[in-house]
C-alpha cells in the first residue's frame, strides 16, 4: 500500500479519535503543521527531477486535500456535537403547563384613590396632577406660607441639598400650577404622593393626599360643606354619616376648618379645608374681588385605613402578599 | 398650651362642666388635645400627722405610728415607709377609703399589730409615677382635712393644640378672654397694686432691635431670699402647666408668664456688668 494512502487513513483515524477541538488541532499539527508528516514530504520535492516532482507533487497534494477535508469534516462534527450538547442542557419544553401565576390586583391605596376621583368626577371635578419634586415657591410661598412658618423647617420638610427644591409636603402646589395654567371657573381633584420627615405607626415619610379646589364667582363655605359632606357620605356609603367643621388655621385658606366625622362614639379628624386665601389667588393673577373658592384635602391612606379597617399604616407599604391578596 | 382648669376659673368661670368647657374650646378652634383629671379618683384620704412612733415588736422594717387625723384620738397605723418620722404630715387613708387601682382600705393585722388605715405615697394616690416614701405634706397642712380638697386634686388639666394664629391664647389671661367671649361669663380682672421702690438702685437697658422689641422693662429687686420655698398652690399651677419648679425666683417668672403671657427673665444682678443689651437673635437656619 502506498505509504501516502496509509498516512491518509492514519490521519483520518486520529482525527476521529480527537473528541475535543483542542485535541483535533493537535492531531492536525502532526500532519499539516510546520513539522507535520505531509509538510515534510512537500519539502522533499525540491530534491527530485522535474518529472517525478510533478507526479509526486500532485499525489501529495491529493492526499493533503483529503486530509484537510477529513479535518474540516471532523471540526464540523465536533462543533455540531457541542451545539447539540448545549441545546440539550438548555432544553425548554414550551408545552409544559405554567407555574400557577396569581392574579394581580389593585393596591388598596390605589383603589381608594380611584374611588375618590370617580366620586368627584361624578360632580364635575377634573383630575389634575403635578410634580413630586417641587420648588419652595409652589410648595410654600405661593400658598401664603410665611418664611418663618414651622413647616418650612428641616425637621418637617425634605430639602434637596444645594437647590431650592424639595419633596412636596402636600398636594396643594398642584392647585397653584393648575390655576396658573387654567382660567377660572375651575373644579379640580388632585391626588398624589407627599413627603414629610415623620415616621411611626401612624406616620410614614411618604403618604398620599388628595386635594380639591373649586374656584368660581359665587362659591361659598356652604358649598364647601355640601361637597365635603356629600363626598364622605358617598365614600363610606352611609347617608347618615355626621360631619362637622371645626375652626382651624392654614396659611392658604381663610377661614379654615378641620373636617371631623362621627366614628363610633367619637369625632375623628379626617381632613382640612377652607376658603382660598386672597393672597393665593393674587399669586396666580386671579382677582380675589371677582372670584373666590374653596379647597380641601384628605389623607388617602387614612381614608383607606378607615374603609378597610386597617389599624397600622405601615401595612400599606410593606407589600406583604398575604395582606395585599385580601383586596384582590 | 397646658393649664389647670382651676387656675383658669380664677379668671373666668362659666356655668359649664369640665367636658362642656372642653367642647366649647374645641369648637372655637382651640382644639383640646387631652383632658385629664389632676389625680385619679380616690376617697377617704385625709391629712394625718404622726404624733408618736415606735418600732414594731415583731418586724424590723415596720413601725407602729400614732397618727392624728382630726378625730378624738390618734389612730394606730403600721407603716413600712423609710421616711415615717415623728411630726411628719402625710396622707392617711382611713378604714373605708378607696384608693386608685381598686384598693379598698380596711382594718388589717400586720404581724400581730392591728392597723386602722394606711399612710400613703404619691404613687399610691396616683398623683405621681414614682415615690420613695410617704408623700410629705407641708408643716402647716390642716390635720384631718380632706386631701383632695387640700391639694386641689379635683382639678383637671387641659392641653390645647393651638394653631399658629392663636398666640393670644398662650396664657391664662388670653384664654380667659376667649372663654368669656364664647360663654358670656365675665372675666375677673386680676387686682394689681403698685409697689413703690424702696431703693435707688437701677441698671440700664439699651434696645438695639427696636423693631422686634419696642419695649423692654427691667427692675432691680434687693434683699431677695432666693432660698424661700415656692408656695404649694403656685407649684401646683406651674406643674399642671407642664413646667418644672426650680426655685422661687424662676418659678415666679414662669408663673407670671403663664398667667399673663408676658415673657420674663430674672438675672442675678451681682453677676451683671453694664447695661442689658437687647438685640435680635440670630435667625434659625433652616
Amino acid at each position: 500500500m502506498d505509504p501516502l494512502d496509509s498516512l491518509l487513513d492514519e490521519a483520518a483515524a486520529r482525527f476521529a479519535a480527537a473528541d475535543t477541538p483542542d485535541a483535533l488541532e493537535q492531531a492536525k499539527a502532526a500532519y499539516l503543521g510546520k513539522q507535520g508528516l505531509i509538510t515534510e514530504r512537500m519539502k522533499m520535492l525540491g530534491g527530485m527531477d522535474p518529472e517525478t516532482r510533478k507526479a509526486e507533487g500532485a499525489r501529495i497534494n491529493r492526499v493533503k486535500t483529503a486530509v484537510e477535508d477529513a479535518l474540516n469534516a471532523r471540526r464540523e462534527a465536533l462543533r455540531e456535537a457541542q451545539l447539540a450538547q448545549q441545546l440539550a442542557a438548555e432544553a425548554l419544553d414550551v408545552t409544559l403547563p405554567g407555574r400557577g401565576h396569581g392574579l394581580g390586583g389593585w393596591h388598596p391605596v390605589s383603589r381608594v384613590r380611584e374611588r375618590i376621583c370617580e366620586l368627584f368626577a361624578g360632580i364635575g371635578f377634573v383630575v389634575a396632577d403635578g410634580p413630586e419634586i417641587e420648588t419652595d415657591f409652589y410648595n410654600f410661598t405661593a400658598l401664603n406660607t410665611p418664611d418663618d412658618h414651622p413647616a418650612r423647617s428641616m425637621h418637617d420638610t425634605f430639602y434637596i441639598a444645594g437647590t431650592d427644591r424639595l419633596l412636596r409636603t402636600h398636594t396643594s402646589p398642584i392647585q397653584v400650577r393648575y390655576m396658573e395654567a387654567n382660567p377660572p371657573p375651575l373644579r379640580i381633584i388632585a391626588p398624589g404622593r407627599v413627603y414629610r420627615v415623620d415616621s411611626d405607626a401612624t406616620h410614614s415619610p411618604m403618604f398620599h393626599q388628595v386635594e380639591g379646589l373649586w374656584i368660581d364667582r359665587d362659591v361659598s363655605f356652604a358649598d364647601l360643606k355640601g361637597v365635603v359632606t356629600h363626598f364622605l357620605q358617598q365614600f363610606f356609603e352611609r347617608e347618615d354619616l355626621q360631619v362637622r367643621f371645626r375652626p382651624s388655621f392654614f396659611p392658604f385658606t381663610e377661614p379654615s376648618a378641620e373636617i371631623d366625622m362621627a366614628w363610633g362614639d367619637r369625632w375623628l379628624e379626617i381632613g382640612g379645608c377652607g376658603m382660598v386665601h386672597p393672597n393665593v389667588l393674587r399669586h396666580v393673577n386671579i382677582d380675589p374681588e371677582a372670584f373666590r373658592g374653596f379647597a380641601f384635602g384628605f389623607g388617602i391612606d387614612r381614608l383607606a385605613m378607615l374603609r378597610y379597617g386597617v389599624n397600622d399604616l405601615r401595612l400599606f407599604y410593606e407589600n406583604d402578599l398575604r395582606f395585599l391578596r385580601q383586596f384582590v | 398650651m397646658r393649664f389647670s382648669e382651676s387656675w383658669l376659673r380664677t379668671w373666668v368661670s362659666p356655668d359649664l362642666g369640665t367636658a362642656a368647657l372642653g367642647d366649647l374650646l374645641t369648637m372655637a378652634g382651640l382644639e383640646v388635645e387631652s383632658l385629664e383629671p389632676a389625680a385619679p379618683p380616690f376617697s377617704g384620704v385625709v391629712v394625718g400627722e404622726i404624733v408618736a412612733i415606735a418600732p414594731h415588736p415583731d418586724a424590723d422594717r415596720l413601725r407602729v405610728c400614732q397618727v392624728a387625723c382630726g378625730g378624738d384620738k390618734p389612730l394606730t397605723i403600721v407603716c413600712g415607709a423609710p421616711n415615717a418620722a415623728l411630726g411628719l404630715k402625710a396622707p392617711l387613708a382611713v378604714v373605708g377609703a378607696k384608693l386608685p387601682g381598686a384598693l379598698d382600705i380596711g382594718k388589717a393585722k400586720m404581724r400581730g399589730v392591728e392597723s386602722f388605715g394606711m399612710l400613703c405615697s404619691a404613687k399610691e394616690l396616683g398623683i405621681s409615677t414614682e415615690a420613695s416614701g410617704l408623700l410629705e405634706l407641708p408643716a402647716d397642712a390642716p390635720v384631718g382635712a380632706d386631701l383632695r380638697q387640700y391639694l386641689d386634686l379635683a382639678d383637671s388639666v387641659f392641653e390645647l393644640k393651638l394653631t399658629p394664629n392663636r398666640g393670644d391664647c398662650l396664657s391664662i389671661a388670653g384664654l380667659a378672654r376667649e372663654v368669656a367671649a364664647l360663654s358670656g361669663a365675665r372675666v375677673e380682672a386680676m387686682p394689681v397694686s403698685d409697689i413703690e421702690s424702696q431703693h435707688t438702685e437701677a441698671r440700664g437697658v439699651s434696645v438695639a432691635a427696636t423693631g422686634d422689641c419696642p419695649v423692654y422693662l427691667g427692675r432691680v429687686f434687693t434683699d431677695v431670699n432666693a432660698a424661700a420655698a415656692t408656695p404649694p398652690w403656685m407649684r401646683r399651677r406651674i406643674e399642671r402647666a407642664g413646667l418644672r419648679c426650680v426655685s422661687v425666683v424662676v418659678d415666679i417668672t414662669n408663673y407670671v408668664m403663664l398667667e399673663l403671657g408676658q415673657p420674663l427673665h430674672a438675672f442675678d444682678d451681682a453677676r451683671l456688668s453694664g447695661d442689658i443689651d437687647v438685640g435680635a437673635p440670630p435667625l434659625a437656619k433652616r
